[in-house]
């Protein structure tokens, strides 16, 4: 064999290894993926996760905005889902969450993702209070809107228990929504 | 070259090739960087304006931004409109009256597609003669005592709010913002801000904020979301008010009602929406081959009655 076959040959085989330990690491990453459920966030304010896959059914946990969750099952528009530690297990809407991770501050862990709700809304990627304040600042003819808006807002009669909504429904002869009304 | 010695390469190439694939799709490599093309719809043409900051870490396109856009986004735009409109408009002040609306639209955004927006459904009444509705992006809705005296009984009622709510549920707020927003907003100094990575220009994300609000503000007031959106709420409004169990042909029966008292030159639905006949055309034929109208029961219609008696008085 010539120098020149030499070489060949061995950038080929060299070429090959990588080829195997590419393959040898995509496998792992597969399967330490199907060892956990797939994470999802949630995406609004005070998400209800729910006894069974309806809204009109009890309330087991209210999570916060970019809580983690685990994804166990995918039903029609709910997703059963697993939270917090010691786990709760029960039904979300699959609207209230999101794959996108919520970015969390430096030096912020899981472990604390609930008690600092106000730094992860500003880790979070939107608009937010900041621009909202100065915005506010540059148009005063806003203000007299924005402080009626947080007035109806913050009422509490623009709310609904669950209680009233079905009381309402029953009484007006709609129907419950797919999952029944527990 | 010999026969044996050109095999001999050509496995070469074909490892080399295999290994470059596989570095691109095993690792995050270049599509980490979501350098993406843009789509032809309205707001997807922008999209090749690509920055590089972080140190080289993120690239973010303008349809990226888009995309990317997050509830909490609609929040703060959807308190600005509503402050808009807030401004411009009179609360009603009707405690019964807001309280039934508030059950009505509460429980049918409850059987939407998103039942739970980030700062949650309102449903406001304003003293304003106008046959008009209004939806700001993260479920702020108004409606005027006009478009209440259009209604004759609660499933007309919920057509108006559920029309509303599909605004909000198809996320139709975000399609009236100009493309050259969303190129300002994949900028590093405005995404800086808005991502909450810190440094930035707040005054420039401030101004693209200020922009987009604009844009949606005057569109919603005056303009309306245009036919294709308008149809689709429309269609969607269908099924919530299906799903919930109201009497769907009570939505031909309200622009009916609409277009008695539509008065010419007024801004109102007249203005911002579709023509009522074309409307009835698009529901008609959703509709088809569905179930025959029944009759309301009478207890949608008292109810309706003796909570909106004053609201809809002339």
């Amino acid at each position: 064999m010539t120098p020149h076959k030499d070489t060949l040959l061995w950038i080929t085989l060299i070429a090959l290894g990588v080829v195997v330990s590419a393959s040898a690491k995509k496998q792992a990453d597969q399967d330490r993926t199907e060892d956990a459920p797939p994470t999802m966030n949630v995406q609004v304010n005070d998400a209800a996760v729910r006894v069974a896959p309806s809204f009109l059914s009890g309330v087991a946990l209210t999570l916060g905005y970019g809580e983690p969750v685990g994804v166990l099952e995918e039903g029609e528009g709910w997703l059963k889902v697993r939270a917090r530690e010691p786990a709760v297990v029960g039904w979300m809407h699959a609207s209230a969450l999101t794959k996108t991770k919520i970015k969390l501050d430096a030096g912020e862990t899981d472990a604390n993702v609930r008690a600092n709700r106000e730094e992860l809304t500003a880790g979070g990627r939107g608009f937010n209070q900041e621009v909202e304040n100065k915005f506010r600042e540059d148009h005063e003819e806003l203000e007299s809107g924005y402080e009626r808006l947080d007035r109806l807002v913050n009422d509490p009669a623009g709310g609904v228990s669950l209680a009233e909504m079905i009381r309402f429904m029953r009484e007006g002869e709609l129907k419950p929504p797919a999952g029944g009304d527990q | 070259m010999s026969a044996h010695r050109r095999s001999k390469l050509q496995l070469m190439v074909l490892c080399l090739c295999g290994v470059i694939a596989l570095t691109l799709f095993t690792e995050p490599g270049l599509s980490q960087f979501g350098i993406g093309i843009g789509g032809g719809s309205r707001n997807d043409r922008g999209g090749v304006n690509i920055d590089i900051f972080q140190a080289g870490k993120t690239i973010k396109s303008a349809v990226e931004a888009k995309r990317g856009f997050t509830y909490e986004q609609e929040y703060y735009l959807g308190r600005a409109i509503a402050a808009n409109i807030l401004s411009e408009y009179t609360v009603y002040d009707d405690p019964a009256a807001n309280r039934y609306v508030t059950l009505v639209g509460q429980t049918l955004a409850a059987h939407s597609d998103l039942p739970q927006t980030f700062g949650g459904y309102r449903f406001i009444l304003l003293d304003s003669d106008e046959v008009n509705a209004f939806a700001a992006p993260g479920g702020i809705i108004f409606i005027a005592r006009g478009m209440l005296r259009a209604c004759e009984n609660e499933d007309q009622l919920a057509a108006v709010l559920a029309h509303e709510i599909a605004h909000v549920q198809d996320r139709h707020g975000i399609e009236l913002i100009k493309d050259s927003r969303w190129k300002k907003f994949g900028t590093e100094a405005v995404f800086l801000v808005a991502s909450g990575v810190g440094g930035g220009d707040v005054a420039a994300a401030v101004g693209v904020f200020g922009d987009m609000v604009k844009d949606i503000t005057q569109e919603i007031m005056k303009k309306g979301y245009g036919k294709k959106l308008e149809k689709q709420a429309d269609l969607d409004a269908l099924t919530i008010l299906m799903r919930v169990g109201y009497e769907p042909h009570e939505s031909v029966a309200l622009m009916r009602n609409m277009r008695e008292r539509f008065v010419k030159g007024k801004k109102d639905f007249a203005k911002t929406h579709p023509k009522p006949k074309d409307r009835i055309k698009t529901i008609d034929k959703a509709l088809k081959g569905g179930p025959d109208a029944l009759p309301i029961p009478a207890v949608r219609v008292s109810r309706f009655d003796a909570a909106l008696s004053r609201a809809r008085a002339e």
